[in-house]
């Protein structure tokens, strides 16, 4: 009987410089690893048939990767999730896992993705300014970028691909020892980050001492629509005349649907309903 | 805890994760736990290193043991190298990412000449004095094994002491007397000379080596009695019973060679006079069957690998190929694991197994008949003919396949014109054997390539003491077959002679090298068998500055007196049987392989495998 599992994952620091092409791999080798009777692909070249929501960058961690995994036979979702954990390096663990029922994979169902881009900005800039700058900024009706494809330069309004931003500061010389405490600001992924950064360079600490912000994002995601939050950042860095600096790029969330109304991949529960 | 790369730093520098570590199956060991740290190196990219089999199998050896913690560390690449010695980030290993000072050990692989700068440019930058003579009691002990450690001279001033041989059994050796010396708290000569007793251990500056005027070598003698005159490779007896890993580390990014390899046997049978593995590794050890089925059942389960390989320096001699193919293929394609062939002699039965085992196209197989000439190839003792080839090559065509890729060597010794001609025509041979198959038969679209590298000879075979063409006079043979090829369906490519040079320099170097490779390192040599980084006018100006002529050690004929940079190392095959097969090769005459007949080589010494079979 075949099946079909859908699971969230996570991307850690450890494995955040793998590319997408050899995650794959590093799965079908934990999947023959963990015995799990994955169906594989007919033909010449037969491939694990699995299937993955959205690539992500070089260098980028995130805590909400999904995936489709078609199996020959009937394994329930908390033993797969065991088995499957059980073989997979430091750094990537399934969290979560359910029995498929959607009629189309992941790949092609994704629309949206949420993002923390942690950014460091040359002297002091104001939290309460930078977002009524951002009110400004989506206000604008098109913001266009450049966008290199197939060697030449494109003009792309990604004003429509952008559906929320915000910004928070994300640490502070005076509470570097404990940066959670102090602001409202709560992703521990972000958190975690800047206190190492903190901890393990005192350049770091010295000469950037209020100036570490974080943007929270939700934009288009997908095969239809995509943009990558570094030309979110861009783009308001030139509405806004600063320079930022980009230190980490965390993937928080990704969300099936459509625009008005997305879901999360695996309960289908409604994030955003417009 | 180790060094924090930043992320600054990874983020702009090629494939970041040969730097990060944390692949499936390495290694992680409680520091608090263990007595010695060993620091394996591989003197080249991550890719490549990690490629390597022998490392794969010390290194879990030694983790094996609960006193050991074996880590990896290769060398970075340039852009990485950069960013490091701009930040002052000393090299270290992967597993922890602590600097190598912390180790009681550096060991390194020496795989090929060519690498020899890269360790000295690791020692630099992991902040080790490069010459042996300036470590003191802080510095770990810098060791080296490997092929190219059977003629260690030209590492002599860098290298602490050598490990001759097979490494199964002597790094254990070493490591016993190691904990024992480190707790007894003794000076660094002391932990060397104890060692000196282990067979295969070669400490170098406990020789000493006097000059004759002309460059030769007037006496190499140990400076003590206690110390071995000759030093006697090691071996392993039963290749059944010694430790074969479990484990392998799998890596996250692709590698060279990115399977399980399966080692089917130690040694080759064939004896061709070029080939320096065909010496060095004697006498032929075989795996059984049961035991590399047993072997290949667990790495494929610890690792979940898509692909396995054979591996041996001439698996069609292999004696249970069929049992052993048959087995794999049985055991593995319902486990969707492809079985990669490494190049077999090609009959009906090697290519059944092809079409079996690799769902490829049907497009390159590889031949080396090596030379052009059946005269020269009886010099060489390469017992293939051009029957053979065709026959094979027609096979082949009548079985689909439709791209040949034939190697030869330029510049071998007794070889003319004639023989550089024979090459051409042996390509022709094989266009016309495919013009000759029916079409409805052979492959689509014929591709013949032929290659030439530049022979380099090499110490322990039968051409020591033969001198190396000219560059020039490579140049023009390269030339003269371009033109002699004359059909369109040939590509001929050649290997640029100037780095055969430089390996002909350095594989029968003698200790004066030293200083010339300190001076090339200066001068930025470093990744040298990467064509993009080879600096070979630096070099030049590195033998010029020191006073050494290289084509002493690459052009030079030697006499059979002369006291050769490598005569104290002992591979069990005699000085004297090289001798005899040299004198053979110049009267082109053959000499049958081990399985045939026994042509008394020495390597009986061992008493193992098909000495004693």
């Amino acid at each position: 009987m075949l099946s079909s599992i859908r699971v969230k994952f996570v991307r850690g620091e450890e494995v955040k410089y793998i590319s997408h092409l050899d995650l794959m791999k590093m799965f079908e080798r934990a999947l023959r690893r963990s015995k799990i009777p994955i169906a594989y692909s007919q033909g010449f070249n037969p491939h694990p048939d699995m299937v993955f929501g959205l690539p992500l960058s070089v260098g980028v961690t995130s805590e909400s990767e999904y995936a489709d995994f078609e199996l020959e036979s009937d394994v329930n979702p908390s033993e797969f999730t065991q088995r499957l954990n059980q073989n997979l390096p430091v750094g990537i663990e399934i969290v979560g896992a359910c029995e498929n029922k959607m009629t189309s994979n992941i790949m092609a169902s994704v629309a949206g993705a949420s993002y923390e881009v942690l950014v460091l900005t040359e002297g002091k800039v104001g939290v309460e300014d930078l977002k009524s700058k951002l009110v400004g900024f989506l206000k604008e009706e098109q913001i266009f970028i450049e966008k290199a494809s197939k060697g030449k330069l494109k003009k792309i309004d990604i004003r429509p691909m952008i559906y929320s931003i915000d910004v928070n500061s994300a640490g502070n010389s005076e509470v570097a020892e404990n940066t959670e405490a102090a602001f409202g600001y709560t992703n521990p992924w972000i958190l975690r980050y800047v206190d190492m950064l903190k901890a393990e360079d005192n350049q770091f600490k010295q000469n950037n001492p209020s100036a570490i912000l974080c943007f929270t994002m939700l934009l288009a995601a997908g095969s239809v629509a995509n943009l990558k939050p570094e030309f979110a950042i861009m783009a308001f860095g030139r509405y806004a005349g600063i320079d930022f600096d980009i230190l980490k790029i965390h993937r928080s969330g990704l969300f099936i649907g459509t625009r008005e109304k997305l879901m999360n991949p695996l309960d289908g529960h409604v994030l955003l309903s417009i | 805890m180790g060094i924090r790369v930043s992320d600054r730093i990874l983020q702009n520098v090629e494939k970041p994760s040969r730097y990060t570590g944390n692949e499936w199956n390495s290694v992680i060991k409680d520091l608090n736990e263990i007595d010695i740290r060993f620091a394996f190196c591989f003197p080249d990219v991550y890719e490549v290193g990690m490629s390597h089999l022998g490392m794969k199998i010390l290194y879990h050896l030694l983790n094996e043991r609960s006193d050991t913690y074996c880590e990896r560390v290769f060398a970075p690449w340039v852009d990485m190298e950069a960013k490091m010695r701009e930040h002052n980030i000393p090299l270290f290993a992967l597993e922890t990412r602590d600097p190598l000072t912390e180790f009681d050990f550096v060991g390194f692989t020496l795989q090929y000449e060519m690498s020899y700068t890269n360790i000295i440019n690791m020692l630099d930058l992991a902040g080790i004095p490069v010459l042996s003579s300036e470590r003191t009691k802080e510095h770990p002990f810098v060791c080296a094994g490997g092929p190219c450690a059977y003629n260690p001279e030209p590492l002599a001033d860098f290298v602490d002491f050598f490990m001759m041989g097979e490494g199964e059994e002597i790094i254990n050796e070493v490591m016993d007397v190691y904990v024992q010396w480190k707790k007894q708290n003794l000076p660094r000569e002391e932990f060397l000379r104890s060692i000196s007793s282990i067979e295969g251990i070669y400490i170098p500056q406990f020789y000493e080596v006097k000059y004759n005027d002309d460059g030769t070598i007037s006496s190499f003698s140990p400076k003590k009695d206690e110390y071995p005159k000759k030093i006697r490779k090691r071996i392993i007896k039963d290749l059944d019973k010694v430790y074969f890993p479990e484990k392998i580390v799998v890596p996250f990014t692709g590698i060279v060679h990115d399977r399980i390899m399966v080692e089917l046997f130690r040694g080759c049978t064939r004896g061709c006079r070029f080939c320096q593995a065909g010496f060095i590794y004697r006498p032929v050890r075989e795996r059984t069957a049961d035991r590399l089925l047993e072997i290949s059942r667990k790495l494929q389960e610890s690792t979940g690998y898509e692909e396995m390989s054979l591996t041996s320096l001439s698996t069609s001699d292999y004696t249970s190929l069929k049992e052993l193919t048959d087995g794999l293929i049985s055991e593995m394609e319902p486990k969707k694991v492809n079985l990669s062939l490494p190049s077999l002699r090609v009959d009906s039965f090697s290519l059944e197994l092809m079409e079996k085992a690799q769902k490829v196209r049907k497009s390159g197989l590889t031949f080396a008949p090596e030379a052009g000439t059946q005269r020269l190839r009886n010099v060489i003792n390469k017992g293939v003919t051009e029957e053979d080839l065709i026959k094979s090559v027609s096979t082949a065509f009548g079985g689909g396949w439709n791209g040949v890729k034939l190697y030869f060597m330029l510049g071998l010794p007794t070889e003319t014109l004639d023989d550089i001609a024979g090459i051409a025509e042996l390509g022709h041979k094989v266009v016309e054997a495919y013009m000759s198959t029916p079409k409805e038969k052979r492959g689509k679209g014929l591709n013949v390539t032929i290659s030439t590298s530049s022979f380099v000879p090499k110490p322990f075979t039968p051409f020591q003491w033969e001198p190396q063409d000219s560059m020039e006079v490579l140049r023009e043979k390269q030339f003269f077959l371009k033109g002699r090829i004359k059909s369109k369906n040939i590509k001929y490519n050649w290997h640029d002679p100037q780095l055969s040079f430089l390996e002909a320099i350095f594989a029968r170097g003698d200790r004066k090298l030293g200083k010339v490779l300190l001076k090339a390192f200066e001068k930025g040599c470093k990744f040298d068998s990467w064509g993009e980084h080879f600096k070979f006018d630096s070099w030049m100006e590195s033998f010029r500055e020191c006073g050494i002529d290289p084509l002493f050690y690459a052009g030079r004929k030697r006499s059979y007196d002369e006291i050769l940079p490598w005569d104290h190392i002992d591979i069990g095959v005699s000085k004297k049987f090289l001798q005899r097969e040299h004198e053979k090769a110049l009267k082109e005459e053959v000499t049958s392989n081990c399985r045939v007949n026994c042509s008394g080589c020495g390597a009986t010494v061992f008493e193992g495998g098909i000495c004693v079979e």
